[in-house]
């Protein structure tokens, strides 16, 4: 959504229109100054040529609180005024920079191959266990895949995500555990 | 009684609507698929280009920093996930499918196919986890929608700022889709925001939420062990005074003298909810039983 | 009818092994290639990124929005009839629209100035530059452990960044994974293993099994007998061995295992090992 046209409508809602809008041009006063729309950009009348600067400052300044701050939340969240000017590469960054993200995939692609075949090789090792544990001793074949399935487990929360930087030494390790506390 | 063998191959509307062209090639061609005219102007050629190529105007670097939660789901969560959910000997389980008509009446051809028993809608295939096909989390969709807004519009603007400001990413404005009078609901009310996150700011905001925002809240019990939405998906909330917990919006406390409260989904590959509870386990989010 | 069959044939013998695994407490250490690229997609992010709107974070009038402001090093802008060498600057509000964005926090005794560059606080972490605590650097620990630094193999509080694993030495067969032997048909596999690794430590230890299927089969040809490897990972405690079933034990990552147990016996569990 515009954004400039979101502002732009809630501060006509807030104020009182003295003419009808039309599609070219358009006026109102505010603070006993006449602001003139032409083609959706607001120009200043004769009448306050005088108080031009001040009049400006102090349109915006007199929203009530909240609308002001929806204004401002508007344009922290639109672009605005806040881009930067678009990239403009050389030929020859073009190609080093298609060089550098070839490379990258490439890189990438290898290291998911290996993780993918690694896989497959423990699916096969796991099928491959339990054929010959099927095979040699049924009962504890059965026990071995009794859960499995529907009912099958969940991370304990202590199982953490590695972190950036080591913690503290003295955190670095959960050294005591007790079993009996646990049950509490 | 004479049988009639019902062919679905040749079909009457059917086939004639899946093989239907586009658009006319017939001159005077009236294009019935709508053309973007700005890739077709020679004057902006940036255009043409996919965002992700430098070139085009909306490029954005993607992968900036490392990933600890991707990595770690590379390295310890997926092939732990492999032998979790590994069944042995396990086939491809069929869902329910719609059915079709035994022939017995003419009037069989061609008629539309039974839905399934016991269910309205189709469900997809179950398929046993191999090596291929292990879980993971797809997106996470945060979904703010303030009830408030109705009244008062600005309100949805500063749950979109706020959106903003807990994930890092540009969210999307939100509007009532229809009027709903009890509700004092009118259509196309501007409703709140919501923000589809993935790749890094996916693990930035997973992190996030386990390590910084859900101890902080008191007497938190956890995602129910209920949830899921049987194709992988799983949601739950956080109220108003639990998002204060962000450390972006408690760094800020003046400035937000109202928080909203938001729907977060967690999209997943996986197929069963089993599945996908297993899978959100493992980023340490707590759950707990009904 | 099986299970009768098997007891009429001679039963091999079946163990139980144990691969007990400490996760990464830290992030894997990045390659040259991978630091290189993260390096130059961050200065493209930072240079594509939009202006910092400091004027949301600091209010108008305020001592923060002071400090910061004097803190900052905003560029000039564009003067008529100067010539500029490397471009006419294109500045808006107060931001240099041809490069990224550098914003310097504000600290309370400028000696050195940490400087961020980027407006990382437009996105994430409104960065409130009068307090002091927060703009005070930050120094993350060493990496190299105590342990790393005395080449002491027998805490898991080492090689923070790779997966360690729970090694045994056998008086006959080497450096193994822990393995029982399983006897009676009451307890599985599982069972058995965890038992046995719980009792062989001297304290409790918080261990989790990752699934009660066996994860690997390895035949021994000499004696015809079986070994099934199970995956589980320690939680918390600290393993001592107690009695003098093995030699002794060791906490290694994959490139020591390789050192470590014979090359068949690599060969057999190497794909089930993380980096």
């Amino acid at each position: 959504m515009n954004n400039r046209q979101t502002i732009r409508s809630l501060i006509q809602q807030s104020r009182s229109w003295t003419s009808s809008p039309s599609s070219y041009s358009y006026s109102y006063i505010h603070n006993g100054a006449t602001i003139q729309f032409i083609r959706n950009k607001r120009t200043t009348s004769a009448a306050s040529s005088s108080s031009l600067k001040k009049m400006g400052r102090n349109s915006a300044e007199s929203l009530s609180p909240p609308l002001q701050r929806a204004v401002t939340q508007l344009s922290v969240l639109s672009a605005r005024k806040k881009m930067p000017r678009l990239l403009k590469l050389s030929n020859e960054d073009l190609i080093k920079h298609q060089t550098i993200e070839k490379a990258w995939m490439l890189y990438k692609k290898d290291k998911a191959i290996e993780r993918s075949m690694r896989l497959q090789r423990q699916y096969e090792s796991i099928q491959d266990a339990l054929d010959t544990l099927e095979s040699i001793n049924p009962h504890l074949y059965k026990l071995a895949t009794s859960t499995n399935g529907e009912g099958n487990g969940r991370f304990p929360l202590e199982f953490r995500l590695p972190t950036d930087a080591p913690p503290n030494s003295e955190k670095l390790w959960p050294q005591q555990f007790s079993s009996t506390n646990l049950q509490k | 009684m004479q049988k009639f063998l019902v062919i679905h191959t040749r079909g009457f509307s059917n086939t004639t609507y899946a093989q239907k062209a586009a658009c006319s090639i017939v001159k005077p061609v009236h294009h019935l698929v709508k053309i973007d005219k700005n890739r077709l102007s020679p004057r902006f050629p940036e255009l043409n280009y996919s965002k992700n190529d430098i070139r085009s105007p909306s490029f954005k670097p993607t992968e900036t920093c490392q990933d600890r939660v991707r990595e770690h789901y590379l390295n310890t969560i997926q092939p732990d996930l492999l032998l979790m959910n590994y069944q042995h000997k396990a086939d491809i389980k069929e869902g329910l499918k719609k059915r079709g008509w035994d022939g017995t009446s003419p009037y069989h051809i061609n008629r539309a196919p039974r839905k399934p028993k016991g269910s309205v809608a189709q469900f997809p295939d179950i398929h046993p986890i191999k090596w291929n096909n292990i879980p993971e989390i797809k997106n996470i969709v945060l979904n703010c929608y303030v009830k408030e807004a109705k009244e008062n519009q600005l309100l949805a603007i500063s749950a979109a700022l706020q959106l903003q400001q807990i994930t890092g990413c540009k969210p999307k404005m939100i509007y009532s889709k229809s009027d709903v009078p009890s509700w004092k609901v009118r259509k196309g009310h501007h409703m709140g925001a919501k923000v589809e996150l993935s790749g890094y700011p996916m693990s930035q905001f997973l992190t996030t939420l386990a390590e910084i925002v859900l101890p902080r809240i008191r007497e938190y019990k956890g995602i129910s062990d209920k949830s899921g939405n049987r194709f992988g998906g799983l949601s739950f909330g956080l109220r108003p005074e639990d998002v204060r917990f962000f450390p972006e919006i408690d760094s800020n406390q003046d400035l937000w003298p109202r928080t909203f409260g938001m729907h977060i989904n967690i999209n997943t590959t996986a197929q069963t909810d089993e599945q996908t509870r297993a899978l959100v386990s493992a980023f340490q989010l707590p759950f707990h039983k009904a | 009818m099986k299970r009768t069959l098997s007891k009429t044939t001679a039963t091999p013998i079946i163990r139980s092994a144990m691969i007990l695994s400490r996760i990464p407490i830290v992030v894997r250490e990045l390659t040259k290639l991978e630091s290189n690229y993260y390096k130059y997609q961050s200065e493209l992010e930072k240079r594509l990124m939009w202006t910092f709107p400091d004027y949301y974070y600091f209010k108008k009038g305020s001592l923060s929005e002071h400090k910061f402001i004097k803190a900052q090093n905003y560029p000039v802008s564009k003067i008529p009839g100067v010539w500029y060498p490397h471009g006419i600057p294109d500045i808006k509000r107060r931001r240099e629209r041809r490069s990224k964005q550098e914003i310097v926090l504000p600290r309370d005794k400028i000696e050195d100035d940490v400087s961020l560059v980027g407006s990382s606080g437009s996105t994430k972490g409104s960065t409130d530059g009068a307090k002091g605590s927060i703009s005070r650097p930050i120094v993350p620990n060493d990496l190299k452990t105590e342990a790393d630094k005395k080449g002491n193999l027998q805490t898991v509080e080492r090689e923070l960044s790779r997966t360690l694993y729970l090694l045994v030495q056998d008086e006959n067969l080497g450096w193994k994974f822990p393995s029982f032997v399983v006897e009676g048909n009451d307890k599985g596999l599982h069972d058995i293993a965890e038992q046995a690794i719980k009792s062989l430590s001297q304290n409790e230890i918080n261990t989790w099994l990752v699934s009660k299927t066996p994860v690997a089969v390895f035949e021994d040809s000499d004696d015809g007998s079986y070994e099934f490897f199970l995956k589980s990972h320690i939680l918390a405690g600290t393993f001592a061995m107690k009695d003098n079933t093995f030699k002794q034990f060791a906490w290694l990552t994959k490139d020591e295992i390789k050192n470590h147990v014979t090359e068949q016996y690599f060969r057999n569990v190497e794909f089930l090992l993380a980096n």
